[in-house]
């Protein structure tokens, strides 16, 4: 087991905790997010008693909505960069492996796609792909499928980076060339001797994309192009408490509580990160 | 010279595809973006594809944007009726490079000092504390501060305009916001370079004949351990063209995010498409400049690639 510093230990433990009460959530007994109660619109925090967090302009819970949200939002930054690492790491240790031309146009179309304003072109693909709901839905592709591979599209590119590097570095090594010598295939070179050499490296990767996945899928709810309404997210949620906040009703918990689960989880998510980057180099 | 005209030339093929992938995509959506709202005479949505080209073969469509662009001819604007994308991208233009501009500023004016600071502390508190509120800046999405900020600044103690366009003070707040979670990127990467410069023998003979250490650090450390910060600003500027798509509809600044936005909502295909090729070309020579000024500083990465 890797140990730890004490900081991201804290970080883990927080993420622990935040991913179980989430994931249970639906059998805890919370109040039901969604449930419209329209004679208890923006109660303030009580803190003690039922609406500990107060309720938003429909007169939902905020804190179930957030325990709700947590859900969807940590959901999103695990697929979200483990799809980012399966179009990553094949792409970039079979370039790594084969070398020569192969190598070549692979990182080519790597660096062309580096140099695009990616966020730009998902953002399109997303509003483009929002005509085709229907025909999406009927063959089992939901709108959140769509959402993780545009995240995917959006965050492989460093993986496969690492992925390359890695490879190189592996290829010139001796129990690979043993492999090669004794006639190993391809493929099993791949399988075998790289990728599991490769794991700690991809571990790190891990730890910093879910951070940067999490933040993008706020981002996106925020712009209106991610997560939609009936569903519930962070990024949803603090839009949500941004469009209420104006001069005349300070409604400052709508903001304040979905911002600070988003904030604490993405410190804890950072926190972590740096952990394992310092105990596994990179 | 030559390592530069070849990128040039590699920035317009990637022009090219970002035109023609986003080009196809667009026309090949179901619909037209005339028939969602109700339903037109015949007569009217005729004349109205043939105004904008739509009639013709898709092929002949896309030789008539291609030598659009090259006139500096972006196709008429689907939603904003009578109106060219290239002048609402040309109004749109010096907002976003004001707010960007500032970004950076904001950026490197806390950032260098931090990270200096850290670097010449290291391991005792002003460290500590630089990276503590490091790590929160990062963890802090930008839309987030940006409202916490309204609320106090503009709300509560109405010193800051909350949105929109004027003078300099309504520029601050947007501004901070978009460049503070990079003030906390290039302080780390700032400290860690600095670190390392720290400890080559040129500090240590210059601490040997007897500089105080603020000389030290602004002449010499601050000078070479600011080629990793410049390397960041390429990844930055994309970073910042996200944070912009946000900040400019948080502050309703009329920005080329702020447009691209409503235009990829509203389905305004040839506003969306100007908008995304003007990105690709000013990310695109926003890298080549700041690799022009790495070769600039360090005649060694010149013969590296």
């Amino acid at each position: 087991m890797i140990r730890l510093r004490q900081s991201s230990r804290w970080g883990l433990f927080f993420l622990l905790l935040l991913s179980v009460i989430a994931f249970l959530a639906p059998s805890l007994p919370f109040e039901d997010p969604s449930a419209i109660h329209l004679n208890q619109r923006l109660v303030e925090p009580a803190w003690t008693q039922a609406p500990f967090l107060g309720t938003d302009s429909k007169g939902r819970d905020l804190f179930a909505r957030i325990f709700f949200g947590a859900r969807v939002s940590l959901a999103t930054g695990l697929f979200g960069s483990l799809l980012a690492l399966f179009i990553g790491i094949p792409w970039g240790s079979i370039a790594g492996l084969l070398g020569g031309k192969v190598d070549r146009v692979m990182m080519r179309i790597a660096d062309a796609m580096e140099s695009m304003p990616m966020v730009v072109l998902v953002l399109f693909l997303l509003s483009i792909l929002s005509e085709y709901r229907m025909e999406l839905d009927a063959i089992g592709i939901g709108r959140m499928h769509v959402f993780y591979l545009a995240i995917g599209l959006l965050f492989w590119l460093p993986t496969a980076r690492i992925a390359r590097a890695e490879a190189l570095r592996l290829r010139s090594s001796s129990f690979v060339q043993a492999a090669q010598s004794v006639g190993s295939s391809r493929s099993r070179i791949l399988i075998r001797h790289l990728l599991p050499n490769m794991a700690p490296s991809l571990l790190v990767m891990l730890g910093i994309t879910v951070p940067r996945v999490v933040l993008m899928e706020a981002f996106l709810s925020f712009l209106g192009l991610g997560v939609e309404p009936p569903s519930i997210s962070w990024g949803l949620l603090a839009a949500d408490g941004l469009a209420a906040l104006n001069p005349l009703v300070g409604c400052w918990w709508l903001l304040a509580f979905p911002a600070a689960a988003l904030v604490a989880s993405l410190l804890a998510l950072n926190l972590v990160a740096d952990g394992l980057r310092d105990r596994l180099g990179k | 010279m030559k390592r530069f005209l070849r990128r040039l030339l590699a920035l317009t093929f990637v022009l090219f595809f970002v035109h023609a992938g986003t080009f196809f995509m667009v026309h090949s959506v179901r619909g037209g973006p005339f028939d969602s709202d109700r339903q037109l005479p015949p007569q009217v949505e005729k004349a109205l594809l043939a105004e904008y080209h739509l009639d013709e073969p898709l092929l002949q469509q896309y030789a008539h944007a291609v030598s659009g662009v090259f006139h500096g001819d972006l196709g008429p604007s689907l939603r904003y009726r009578g109106t060219r994308v290239a002048d609402v991208l040309a109004e749109a233009i010096p907002i976003s490079i004001t707010l960007g501009g500032g970004a950076l500023f904001v950026a490197l004016l806390l950032g260098i000092p931090a990270g200096l600071w850290a670097a010449s502390r290291k391991n005792k508190s002003p460290d500590r504390f630089v990276l503590s509120v490091a790590t929160l800046c990062m963890a802090l999405p930008n839309f987030v501060l940006a409202g916490g900020l309204v609320a106090l600044f503009s709300f509560s103690w109405s010193l800051l305009p909350p949105a929109g366009l004027g003078g300099f003070r309504h520029w601050l707040m947007p501004c901070f916001c978009l460049g503070l979670p990079f003030a906390a990127q290039v302080a780390r990467i700032l400290r860690t370079s600095a670190l390392e410069v720290l400890e080559t023998p040129a500090v240590l003979a210059a601490r040997a004949r007897g500089m105080d250490s603020e000389t030290l650090l602004r002449r010499h450390v601050l000078r070479s351990a600011l080629m990793p910060v410049v390397a960041f600003l390429g990844p930055a500027s994309a970073g910042l063209l996200t944070g912009s798509l946000v900040i400019e509809q948080v502050f309703a600044l009329p920005g080329l995010g702020a447009h691209f936005v409503q235009a990829a909502m509203n389905r305004d295909y040839t506003l969306a498409l100007g908008a995304t090729l003007l990105y690709t070309a000013v990310l695109g020579l926003f890298s080549l400049f700041t690799d022009f000024l790495l070769a600039r500083l360090d005649p060694r990465m010149e013969s590296l690639s």
